[in-house]
């Protein structure tokens, strides 16, 4: 995991390059293109609003994370049904799966957008972004437990999807699991 | 050590442990089929969540146009290529935090800035004209005796003084307090950058019981609470040490609590409970004696 990790804090860069990986992170959010542009929208304002772009690159992206993540949480907590209304879109991470060697990814697309907003976006800053423990406890102000109990359960519903779809390969951690 | 959790584990696998810690999961994993097989299916996990997810970071996107639009008020960064025609999106901003746009020419606002720094320069002016003579102000705070100044207390009286704002119900178990000795333990390390363990004063009757992390300055700090069936709580505080050189236990009271403090290889301690300066003494060169030694 060398290789993997301090993406976040070191790749310094303009806001105009900041501004895809935020548009990612929204997307990650809210599963949903519509309220991703909104979001996306919604956090350039408050930072412009609070003088964040002033902020030096790496701050500025982890600024705009954090400021997405709690606008991202008020606007759910406003409005608890609006995943209801603008149901997660498992289509806009086909897309980019489909480059590994993943099998069938449209249904692993499905099950990422399944979870919930909260684990999804903690999970995609820890193995998408390179955050470490510490980066994603303070975008999200989750306390370090609250964050790694987040982290886990997202691997726990993972090895279920994989249990359940029968794809983990013929040595099945889960069946000897089950077995014992 | 063997009843290791899952969260400890995947931090294991994140690679979020300090050296000792991971060296010990490491050997662990190695001896220990059950921690091995756990192990082994979180790295799995962990594999298709950093190939997905990993591939969708790196993933070229197009950020739509209409995101980015901000009523003119700021500048929108510029996209690579224009985004295809998209009805406009709606803003996820919450209404505290919205603003009416800004229609006024630079012209008028300069002209209202300049009339309310006018009003604003005549009225203070005015007001001074009209308003009684007060009585005069109190000596500054250079001019008071040496005895009513602040002087800046040392870390660990601060601490101390920060401790005897604890009632006592707060550092007395409830009976729902969870003690998580891994997560403690793992935290512990986060703090000060080295593989610590909590002490263990279980042969002095103190169970430790909870942890939780506390800011002191810009530094974290670890308030550790061990609990008695018969005495009062014991408290240690564990924060990080750079700039101080290592400094022997050091006994202080502050009002009805004592203390001992010391430092010891970047690592600052604060010990306090309700007990006498030489106990307190004791329980510290036993925290002392299981600290790793200094390599």
């Amino acid at each position: 995991m060398a290789a993997y990790g301090n993406i976040f804090s070191q790749q310094a860069g303009t806001i105009h390059k900041a501004m895809p990986r935020l548009y990612k992170f929204a997307l990650v959010l809210t599963a949903n293109e519509e309220l991703a542009r909104g979001l996306l929208r919604g956090t350039v304002r408050a930072m412009h609003i609070r003088n964040e772009w002033q902020d030096e690159d790496a701050r500025r992206l982890t600024s705009g994370f954090r400021r997405m993540y709690v606008l991202w949480t008020a606007k759910l907590n406003e409005d608890p049904g609006l995943q209801k209304k603008c149901p997660p879109d498992p289509r806009l991470f086909v897309a980019a799966f489909a480059k590994g060697p993943l099998a069938s990814n449209a249904q692993f697309a499905r099950f990422i957008a399944s979870l919930p907003a909260e684990q999804r976006g903690v999970l995609y800053l820890v193995y998408g972004e390179g955050a470490s423990y510490d980066e994603a406890a303070e975008v999200t102000a989750l306390n370090m437990l609250a964050l790694m109990k987040l982290l886990a359960q997202g691997h726990a519903a993972l090895t279920q999807w994989l249990d359940e779809r029968g794809t983990v390969s013929g040595d099945s951690y889960s069946h000897r699991e089950r077995a014992a | 050590m063997t009843h290791l959790s899952d969260e400890f584990l995947l931090a294991y696998l994140d690679g979020q442990l300090e050296k000792g810690q991971t060296s010990e999961v490491s050997q662990l994993a190695g001896s220990n089929p059950e921690v091995s097989r756990r192990v082994a299916r979180l790295k799995r996990t962990q594999a298709q969540l950093v190939e997905a997810l990993g591939s969708f970071a790196r993933e070229e996107i197009e950020v739509p146009r209409s995101a980015l639009q901000m009523d003119g008020a700021a500048e929108a960064p510029p996209v690579a290529k224009p985004a295809s025609p998209v009805r406009p999106a709606p803003t996820l901003t919450p209404a505290s935090a919205r603003t009416e746009p800004k229609r006024s020419s630079a012209a008028r606002q300069l002209f209202f800035l300049c009339a309310v720094f006018a009003s604003g320069l005549a009225g203070g002016y005015g007001a001074t004209l009209l308003a009684p003579q007060r009585a005069a102000l109190p000596h500054k705070i250079v001019d008071r005796p040496p005895g009513a100044m602040f002087t800046p207390a040392s870390w660990s009286a601060d601490i101390a003084k920060f401790h005897s704002f604890f009632p006592k119900e707060m550092l007395t178990p409830h009976p729902d307090a969870i003690a998580n000795p891994e997560f403690i333990r793992f935290q512990l390390s986060k703090i000060t950058a080295k593989a610590l363990t909590p002490p263990d004063f279980s042969h002095q009757g103190f169970t430790l019981y909870r942890g939780q992390t506390l800011k002191y300055n810009q530094d974290n700090m670890m308030q550790l609470t061990y609990s008695s069936k018969t005495e009062a709580p014991l408290t240690l505080y564990v924060l990080p040490a750079d700039g101080y050189s290592d400094s022997p236990i050091h006994a202080q009271a502050f009002g009805s609590y004592k203390a001992v403090s010391w430092v010891s290889d970047r690592v600052r301690f604060l010990l306090t409970a309700e007990k006498n300066e030489e106990d307190l003494k004791v329980l510290a060169v036993i925290a002392q004696s299981q600290m790793p030694r200094k390599r």
